[in-house]
C-alpha cells in the first residue's frame, strides 16, 4: 500500500517536473534537443498531440539509457555491449569505443543456449547460406518456396506432434496476418488481457469482435463463453459464427504459465476453437521442450492452432502455426503472408531445423535434452533464490521468466544501471509495458548460465536489491504473488 | 433536531409518526411523478454520466449545473416580488437590521437539521443521495432530482410560502427541451394535494386549523392510490433507491415541520419570506455557482432563462396565487383538483404499450442454448485442386538458373532485380557475421536485440538515401504495415491510390484513420478529394485543426507496374498540407541514377517526401525492410512502430547481407542503367502479343501481362495463364502469377503474369523468354 502510494508520488512528482521543463522549452529557457519540423512544414497540422510525447520527452528520456543497449557479440551466456556516453541527458548517445566485455546476460529469449556462433548449428547454416544465399525475393505462393521451407514444416509438425505445419518470416507478423484469415466478421475473438500486441493487432485486422478475459483467469473466461452463446451477437442477436480463445503459453511481462488443461475443458464445454502462442513456451517447458502442451501432460490436439516462435529458443528468427491438415491446406492458401510476404530465409530455416533436431535428440547426441533439463534447473534455483532474499516475483515456479518486481519509476532506471555498472545485462519495463504502478525487471534464464554465472548474478541483485530496498516481500505479503491463479479475486467484467 | 423540537410538540411519538407518514407521502409522490414520466417516455438514461455534454436535457439532469440556475431563479424571484411590492400588490416589511436575525434563526435552525437542505434549493440532496447509492443507475438522476423537486416544492409551501418559488424552480426549459408547459406544471402541482393528506394528520397542521371538505380529502387518496398502482408495474423499481429517497423525505418533512413551528410567519409575511430567502441565499448560491465554474458554464444561458423565468411567473403567478391560497377557499382548490385527478387518471389508463416483460433465462434455457449451438468449423474445407494450395517446389538458390519442380529454368519471377541474392560478396559478408553473431537476435531491439551491425545498416541506409535517419524492420510486409499506424490515428485520414499494395491495406487498416480512394495515378481525382475535404474543414475548423492528411503512395506499383506521378503530388502537397508516404520496395535500388528510387528518377528532393519506406527483400536481396526520412519523423517509430518495437530483431547475418549488397550498389551505379536497358528490351520485345497486353511502364522490372479480353469468370482466366506459365516452364522459363487474396483486396486487380527482369538476364534470354511467351500465349489463346 505504501510502496503504491510512493509509486504514485513519484510519477507525480516526475510529472510535475515535466510540465515545469516543457515551460520552460516552450519559452526557449531549456535548450530543446528535439528534432524539429521542417520550417516549410510549419503550418500542417501537427504530426503528434503535444501530449503523446509527454511521457516520452520527460519520464522515458531521463532512463533512456536502458534500453537499445547496442551489443556486437553472440547473445549468449555472456555478451558485450559497446559503451554510450550521452553528454546532453539522453537525447543523443555517443560510442566511446570502449566494449564492456562478458556481462552476463539476463535479457535475452535464449532459453536453450542455441544462441552461439560455433557448433553444428552454426555449420550447418553457413553451409546453406553458402549455397542458397541469403534472401529468397519471392513469396510462398509465387516462386519462394524452397525445399528447405517444405522440410521444415515437416519436422516442425513432427515436433510438436500435429498433422502439418506452416512456417512464416517473423514472429509478429505469424499472429498479425493469420489470425485474420481464420476468423472475421461475425465471429467472436476471446483474448486474454495481457496477450502480446501481435495478438491484438491480428485480432483487430481480422474485423471480428473482441471480448476480453481477466489475465488466467477461468471464472472469467466462463462467463464471457457462456454469454457469448447465450445472447449471441449484440444488436442482431444472432449466433456466433465461431469463437477463438486467444492465449499464450508463457506471458512475457508476468512469467505466468497458461492454465491450458482448465481452457482446454472450457473449450471443449463451449465448442470454442483455441489459439495457443507459444512464443516464450515452445522448447522452454516441458521434460523434452515441446512446449506447455507437454508440461502439462495433454494432448496437441485439443489444441486447435499451435502457434509459436522461432526467435526464442531457437535462436533463430520467424514464426510457425501447426494442426490439423485442413486448417493448414487452409492457410497456404488464405494465409496474407504466404500470398503477400516474403518467405522465410535459407540460412535461418537450417538454424531452425538443426536446433530443432537437436532438442529431439535427432543428431544422434543427448544435448538438446540436457539444454531443457539445465533450464528447468537454472528456472527452479534462480527463483527459490531470489524469493529467499525476499524480492517479490511474478509467474509460475516453472517459468523461465522471471519478473522482479521494482513498483517505483525511479529505482527502472537506477536498477538497470546498477546491473550494468556490476556487469549485468537485465531487461528493466515501465509503463506502458506493465500496469503504471507495477514497474518491473525481467531476467531471462537460460541453460547456458551455468550455476557460477547464477551464483554471481544472485549475489549482485541481492547487493543491489539492497542498495535500492527493493526486498519488498513481508511474509505475510507472500500469497498474493499468486494473484494471478486466485480466483476469488475475480470480479465481474464489464462486455 | 427532535430534542429541540421537543418541548413545542405533544408528543414525541407523534411527532416521528407525522414525520414517517410525510416521508411516506413524498415517497408515493415520487413514485407518481416517476410513473407519469415513464408512461410519457422520458425517462432516459442517466444523461448526467456524460459531464460536459451540452444538450439541453442534460443541463438539468447534471445536479452541479443546477446550482447557476438557481440563482438566477433566485435573481428572477427577487425582482418580480419587488417589483410586486412596489406597486403594492403584495405586501411584506422593508428591510430592517432585524430581518437578517430573523431569517437566520430560521435559516439556523434549517441547517441544524440538514445543512445541505438549506443551501441553494434543495439541488444540493439529490446529489448527495445518489452519492450514497452509487447503484442507482436503473432510475435515472434526473427523473429523481425532478421528484424531489415537485415533492420539495409542496412541502415547503405550507410551511414557508415557498410554492411559487419552488414553482418557478420547477419550471426549467432547460430541463426538458420537448416538456409542455401544461404537462410540467401538473407534474409540478400533482403531489400537494397528496401533501395535505399527511398534513391532515400532522400535528402542525393545527396550526392552521383549517377543515377540509370530504371530496378532497377522497380525491387525495385516489392519487395515493393511482400512485400506488403505477409504482407496482414500475419496472424500474429499485428499492435502494426509494429507500434513500424515503429518508431523505421524512428528513425533510421534520425539518419543514420545525420549522414552520419556530416561524412567525406573520412578522414577515408570506412574500416577505420568501423575498428576504432569496435575497440571503442568492449570495451563497452565487459563489458556489461561480466556485463550481458551472456559472460560467451555464453563463450564456442564464440571460435568457431570466428573461424566460420572469415571463412564466407573470403568466402563471395568478395560478400560483389560487393554489397558494387555495386552502382558505377551499373551492378553487377542488376545482383545480378535480382537473388533475381526471388528467392524472387518464395518463395512467391511456397507456397504449406495454412495457416489455422481462426475460431472463433461466439455467436450464441458457444450457439448451449451449447444447444447441453449433460453431462453424475453425476453416473452410479447400478442395484439392485449389490453384494455390500446390506450390511450386524450388530445389536449391532461387538466383538466377532456378530448379522449379525439378526443371531447371531462367527465374523470370523472383525480385532479384540486382542479382544480388548469389553475389559472392554477400554470401561472404553474411557469413562473416554469422561466424561473430550466430544467427538469431533472441530479443526485440529495445531487450539486448540491438546488434552494432543494425547500427551500420541503419546509417549506411540513412547515407545512401541522403536522409537524417533511418530505421530497420525485421520484415518487408511488416514495415509499412506498422509504419502507417504510428502517425495516424482515428479521426486523420489519408488519402490512397486505388492500386495500393496490400501492406499498405493493411497499414490502412490498423490505423482505423479515415481511408479516402483515389483513382490510380489520377492526380485530379486526388485533388476532388483534397477539395472536397477542404470544403468539410472550413465547415468545421477546429476540427480540420487536429485532423493530420496523409497522401499514401506506391513508387513503382506492385500490382500495375506503373510509376506515381510524384512532382504532381508534392505540389498537391503544399496546396493541402498533406504529407506524402511512399512505399519504394520496387523502385528502391531500381530507378534514378543512383539507384535512390522515384525521388531520383523525378530528381525531386527527398526532403519533400515525408517518409519513404521499402523493402529489403527485393533489390537487395536480403530480408527486412526500412524507413527513412528527417530525424522528426522516423525517431517517432522507435517507441510507435508496433513491428519494430514488439518483434525480434533482424538477423545480424542479414542485415551484414544488406550492408554489404548498398555497398555494391554503391560502388556500380552503372547496374540501374543496365536494368533499364534490359526492362525496355523485352518490354518492346513483348509488345503486339495477340491476346495478352503489357501493363506497366517500360523502366520497371517487375510488369503485368494480362489478357486483353477476359473470358469473363475470373477462374477461367486464372486457369488460362497458368496454362501458359507451366507451357513456359517447360519451355524453361520461370514465371509466375501475381497472387491475390481474393476477398480480401480493395480492389481485385486483373489476373495476370508477373514478368520481372533482372540485370543477370542476358540479351539472348530476355530475347528467348519473349519470343517463348509470344509463342506459347498464341498456342493457348487462339
Amino acid at each position: 500500500m505504501l510502496v503504491a502510494v510512493l509509486t504514485y508520488v513519484g510519477y507525480g512528482v516526475l510529472t510535475l517536473f515535466g510540465y515545469l521543463r516543457d515551460f520552460l522549452r516552450h519559452w526557449r529557457i531549456e535548450k530543446c534537443h528535439h528534432a524539429t519540423e521542417r520550417e516549410e512544414q510549419k503550418d500542417f497540422v501537427s504530426l503528434y498531440q503535444d501530449f503523446e510525447n509527454f511521457y516520452t520527452r520527460n519520464l522515458y528520456m531521463r532512463i533512456r539509457d536502458n534500453w537499445n543497449r547496442p551489443i556486437c557479440s553472440v547473445p549468449g551466456a555472456k555478451v558485450d555491449i559497446m559503451e554510450r556516453q550521452s553528454h546532453d541527458y539522453n537525447w543523443s548517445f555517443k560510442y566511446t569505443g570502449n566494449i564492456i566485455k562478458g556481462v552476463i546476460n539476463m535479457g535475452s529469449y535464449n532459453y536453450l543456449g542455441f544462441a552461439r556462433n560455433t557448433g553444428a548449428c552454426q555449420e550447418a547454416a553457413a553451409k546453406v547460406l553458402e549455397e542458397y544465399g541469403a534472401g529468397v525475393c519471392s513469396t510462398r505462393q509465387e516462386i519462394g518456396n524452397l525445399d528447405k521451407h517444405e522440410e521444415l514444416e515437416k519436422l516442425v509438425a513432427r515436433f510438436l506432434g500435429v498433422e502439418a505445419a506452416m512456417t512464416y518470416g517473423m514472429g509478429f507478423a505469424t499472429n498479425s496476418m493469420n489470425i485474420p484469415a481464420l476468423v472475421g466478421k461475425g465471429c467472436l475473438i476471446l483474448s486474454d488481457e495481457l496477450n502480446h500486441a501481435s495478438l491484438v493487432l491480428g485480432s483487430r485486422l481480422s474485423g471480428a469482435t473482441i471480448r476480453i478475459f481477466k489475465h488466467n483467469n477461468m471464472q472469467s473466461l466462463e462467463k464471457l463463453l457462456k454469454d457469448a452463446i447465450v445472447y449471441g451477437q449484440p444488436r442482431t442477436r444472432r449466433p456466433w459464427k465461431k469463437i477463438l480463445i486467444l492465449v499464450e503459453g508463457i506471458y512475457s511481462m508476468e512469467g505466468s504459465i497458461v492454465r491450458l488443461p482448465e481452457v482446454i475443458a472450457l473449450k471443449k464445454k463451449y465448442k470454442a476453437y483455441l489459439y495457443l502462442d507459444e512464443a516464450h513456451s515452445i522448447g522452454a517447458l516441458g521434460p523434452t521442450g515441446r512446449g506447455v502442451v507437454e508440461y502439462f501432460g495433454l494432448d496437441p490436439e485439443d489444441v486447435d492452432v499451435m502457434m509459436g516462435t522461432f526467435t526464442k529458443s531457437f535462436s533463430a528468427a520467424g514464426g510457425y502455426i501447426g494442426g490439423k491438415k485442413e486448417l493448414i491446406d487452409y492457410l497456404r492458401t488464405h494465409s496474407h503472408s504466404a500470398v503477400y510476404a516474403t518467405s522465410l530465409s535459407p540460412p535461418v530455416v537450417e538454424q531452425i531445423i538443426t536446433s530443432m533436431k537437436c532438442i529431439m535428440g535427432q543428431d544422434g547426441t543427448s544435448f538438446g535434452k540436457e539444454c531443457v533439463q539445465q533450464l528447468a534447473e537454472n528456472t527452479r534455483y534462480f527463483r527459490r533464490r531470489l524469493k529467499e532474499m525476499g524480492f517479490i516475483i511474478y509467474g509460475n515456479e516453472d517459468s523461465p521468466v522471471v519478473p522482479l518486481m521494482l513498483y517505483m519509476p525511479a529505482k527502472i532506471g537506477a536498477f538497470g544501471r546498477e546491473m550494468l555498472k556490476r556487469n549485468m545485462g537485465v531487461v528493466v519495463v515501465g509503463f506502458p509495458a506493465t500496469p503504471i504502478i507495477e514497474s518491473r525487471a525481467r531476467f531471462c534464464l537460460s541453460a547456458a548460465h551455468t550455476k557460477e554465472m547464477l551464483d554471481t548474478a544472485l549475489k549482485e541483485i541481492d547487493e543491489v536489491g539492497d542498495l535500492l530496498q527493493l526486498k519488498y516481500s513481508r511474509h505475510r505479503l507472500v500469497p498474493l504473488l499468486d494473484r494471478p491463479f486466485d480466483e476469488t479475486t475475480y470480479e465481474e467484467t464489464e462486455d | 433536531m427532535m430534542a429541540t423540537g421537543a418541548e413545542l410538540l405533544p408528543s414525541g411519538a407523534a411527532r416521528l409518526l407525522s414525520a414517517l407518514l410525510y416521508g411516506a407521502c413524498s415517497l408515493l409522490l415520487v413514485l407518481l411523478n416517476k410513473a407519469l414520466l415513464t408512461a410519457y417516455g422520458l425517462l432516459r438514461p442517466p444523461a448526467s454520466l456524460l459531464p460536459n455534454c451540452a444538450s439541453p436535457s442534460v443541463l438539468g439532469a447534471n445536479p452541479h449545473l443546477a446550482d447557476s440556475f438557481d440563482f438566477d431563479l433566485m435573481a428572477a424571484t427577487i425582482m418580480i416580488l419587488f417589483v410586486a411590492k412596489l406597486n403594492k400588490i403584495i405586501h411584506f416589511p422593508d428591510f430592517d437590521k432585524r430581518i437578517p436575525a430573523k431569517k437566520s434563526t430560521v435559516m439556523h435552525r434549517k441547517k441544524s437539521v440538514a445543512f445541505s437542505d438549506t443551501l441553494p434549493g434543495d439541488y444540493t440532496y439529490p446529489p448527495l443521495t445518489l452519492q450514497l447509492s452509487p447503484g442507482l443507475s436503473p432510475l435515472p438522476q434526473w427523473a429523481l432530482t425532478r421528484s424531489y423537486e415537485c415533492g420539495q416544492a409542496c412541502r415547503c409551501s405550507p410551511c414557508s410560502g415557498n410554492l411559487p418559488f419552488h414553482l418557478l424552480y420547477s419550471w426549467r426549459p432547460s430541463y426538458l427541451g420537448e416538456f409542455h408547459f401544461s404537462f410540467l406544471f401538473i407534474l409540478s402541482v400533482s403531489p400537494t394535494p397528496a401533501l395535505f393528506l399527511s398534513r391532515e394528520f400532522l400535528p402542525s397542521s393545527q396550526l392552521f386549523r383549517k377543515q377540509h371538505s370530504l371530496d378532497i380529502v377522497a380525491s387525495v387518496f385516489a392519487i395515493v392510490l393511482g400512485a400506488v398502482v403505477a409504482a407496482g408495474s414500475d419496472l424500474a423499481f429499485n428499492l435502494e433507491g426509494y429507500i434513500f429517497v424515503f429518508l431523505n423525505d421524512i428528513f425533510t418533512a421534520a425539518n419543514g415541520v420545525y420549522t414552520k413551528q419556530k416561524m412567525d410567519p406573520k412578522e414577515l409575511g408570506k412574500y416577505g419570506v420568501l423575498f428576504y430567502n432569496a435575497c440571503f441565499m442568492i449570495i451563497p448560491t452565487f459563489i458556489i455557482s461561480v466556485s463550481t465554474g458551472d456559472f460560467q458554464q451555464a453563463g450564456s444561458r442564464t440571460f435568457s432563462v431570466c428573461v424566460l423565468t420572469q415571463v412564466s411567473a407573470d403568466v402563471r403567478y395568478s395560478s400560483v396565487q389560487s393554489l397558494q391560497l387555495s386552502p382558505h377557499h377551499g373551492r378553487g382548490w377542488s376545482h383545480q383538483e378535480g382537473i388533475l385527478i381526471l388528467w392524472i387518471i387518464r395518463l395512467l389508463f391511456s397507456k397504449t404499450y406495454k412495457l416489455q416483460e422481462r426475460s431472463d433465462l433461466t439455467i436450464k434455457e441458457k444450457e439448451e442454448l449451449i447444447e444447441e449451438w453449433q460453431p462453424e468449423p475453425l476453416v473452410p474445407p479447400i478442395s484439392k485442386d485449389h490453384p494455390a494450395l500446390n506450390y511450386n517446389i524450388v530445389s536449391g538458390p532461387p538466383s538466377h538458373k532456378i530448379v522449379v519442380n525439378g526443371k531447371e529454368c531462367i527465374n523470370f519471377a523472383s525480385f532479384n532485380f540486382l542479382g544480388l541474392l548469389d553475389n559472392p560478396r554477400v554470401k561472404a559478408a553474411a557469413l562473416a557475421s554469422l561466424k561473430k553473431y550466430g544467427v538469431g537476435t533472441c530479443g526485440p531491439r529495445g531487450f539486448y536485440g540491438t546488434f552494432d551491425v543494425h547500427l551500420d545498416l541503419e546509417e549506411h541506409l540513412a547515407k545512401f538515401m541522403k536522409t537524417e535517419e533511418a530505421i530497420i524492420y525485421s520484415y518487408g510486409f511488416s514495415t509499412i504495415a506498422s509504419a502507417i499506424p504510428a502517425y495516424s490515428k482515428r479521426g486523420d485520414i489519408i488519402f490512397v491510390d486505388r492500386a495500393a499494395c496490400f501492406a499498405i491495406q493493411k497499414g490502412l487498416q490498423a490505423s482505423r484513420s479515415d481511408i479516402k480512394l483515389f483513382n490510380h495515378n489520377d492526380v485530379a481525382d486526388l485533388e476532388r478529394l483534397l477539395k472536397e475535404q477542404e470544403i468539410e474543414d472550413q465547415k468545421n475548423p477546429r476540427k480540420a485543426r487536429v485532423t493530420r492528411r496523409f497522401i499514401v503512395v506506391e513508387g513503382l506499383y506492385m500490382n500495375t507496374g506503373s510509376i506515381c506521378p510524384l512532382p504532381e503530388l508534392v505540389k498537391l502537397k503544399y496546396k493541402y498540407k498533406a504529407r506524402i508516404f511512399l512505399e519504394e520496395s520496387l523502385s528502391f535500388g531500381v530507378l534514378g541514377e543512383h539507384g535512390r528510387g522515384v525521388t531520383e528518377h523525378y530528381g525531386i528532393s527527398i526532403d519533400d517526401i515525408d517518409l519513404i519506406s521499402a523493402s529489403m527483400e527485393n533489390s537487395l536481396a536480403s530480408i527486412g525492410g526500412f524507413c527513412c526520412g528527417r530525424s522528426f519523423v522516423i525517431d517517432h517509430q522507435r517507441l510507435s512502430g508496433q513491428g519494430y518495437c514488439f518483434s525480434a530483431s533482424l538477423p545480424p547475418l542479414l542485415a551484414a547481407a544488406a550492408i554489404e549488397a548498398l555497398n555494391i550498389m554503391e560502388e556500380n551505379p552503372d547496374i540501374f542503367a543496365e536494368l533499364k536497358k534490359k526492362c525496355q528490351q523485352i518490354h518492346k520485345a513483348l509488345q503486339g502479343i495477340s491476346g495478352l497486353k503489357v501493363v506497366g511502364e517500360s523502366f520497371s522490372p517487375a510488369f503485368h501481362l494480362q489478357l486483353e479480353d477476359s473470358t469473363g469468370s475470373r477462374e477461367t482466366d486464372v486457369k488460362l495463364l497458368q496454362a501458359i506459365i507451366n507451357e513456359c516452364m517447360n519451355k524453361s522459363i520461370a514465371l509466375t502469377q501475381a497472387r491475390y487474396l481474393e476477398k480480401e483486396e480493395k480492389c481485385l486487380p486483373a489476373p495476370s503474369i508477373r514478368v520481372v527482369v533482372t540485370v543477370e538476364q542476358s540479351k539472348e534470354e530476355l530475347e528467348r523468354a519473349a519470343s517463348t511467351i509470344k509463342e506459347v500465349a498464341q498456342t493457348i489463346l487462339l
